[in-house]
């Protein structure tokens, strides 16, 4: 069987690391060529994630937080993975953005975002792993 | 992220580069209200230089248009988006609360 070699950051929450991931997620995206828009795509998902561990799941302190990335055929699979609180993403509301600014309400912003650039997300968390936010993003095929 | 300005005779032009995140959103919206303090409410954001936005990023300038629009009659406009940034601004729908312009000196001059 062949392996998946997977390319993982690890570090602390704090000034400047959102800066230090995106950098490592551009290095990541370099070795497999990816396309700038998924690349895009993969930042914004990711910045997110990373920003709510650290707003979120440790409340703007410091906290151990993780990122692996992996590449299956056709797929890249990305795990931000913290060890702080909880939250439910069922509970997030959809923000409201509409012409009538008095009733513009962006709570639910970042969630929204996350979902609109990956194609799947899912999130679990326990004791032992921690909380595992698990974003797909489909490759798109090649054309000759 | 860096800032700056350049005063116009009807507006204020803000140029933001770099990347406006969650680390560094609260200093845009800083600057923001140095700005309303000072009574200037026209203002035109060129981001250009801007290759990044965070959801506390597009918070950060709903903020700033709320300010400027609701008690001040002024405006908060974007230009110089990048696509990508555009994607991004038309995914969230701040297409339909932003005038936006591809030239910065289209939006200076719907002042």
């Amino acid at each position: 069987m062949r392996s998946i070699k997977v390319y993982a950051w690890e570090g602390y929450t704090g000034p400047g690391v959102l800066e230090e991931i995106a950098a490592f997620v551009t290095s990541v995206g370099v070795v497999w060529s990816l396309n700038e828009d998924v690349l895009f795509h993969l930042q914004m998902a990711i910045g997110e994630a990373s920003a709510n561990s650290w707003e979120h799941s440790y409340q703007k302190g410091k906290g151990r937080l993780r990122l692996e990335m992996e590449r299956h055929r056709g797929v890249l699979e990305v795990r931000v993975i913290d060890w702080g609180k909880p939250f439910d993403l069922g509970e997030t509301p959809a923000p409201r953005i509409g012409p009538d600014l008095d009733r513009v309400d962006l709570e639910g912003l970042g969630i929204f975002l996350m979902r609109k650039m990956v194609d799947e997300m899912t999130y679990r968390s326990d004791a032992r792993s921690g909380n595992v936010l698990t974003l797909k993003k489909r490759l798109p095929v090649k054309r000759d | 992220m860096e800032i700056t300005e350049k005063a116009y005779k009807r507006c204020l032009l803000l140029k933001v580069g770099g990347r406006i995140d969650h680390e560094t959103a609260p200093d845009l919206e800083k600057r923001f209200d140095k700005i309303f303090k000072k009574g200037q409410y026209r203002l035109v954001v060129d981001l250009s230089d801007t290759g990044y936005i965070s959801s506390a990023g597009l918070r950060a300038l709903v903020s700033a248009l709320k300010k400027a629009r609701r008690f001040n009659r002024g405006d908060v406009r974007l230009a110089g988006l990048s696509p990508r940034l555009k994607e991004t601004f038309q995914l969230v729908g701040f297409h339909h609360i932003f005038q936006i312009f591809d030239q910065v000196v289209d939006a200076v001059g719907s002042f």
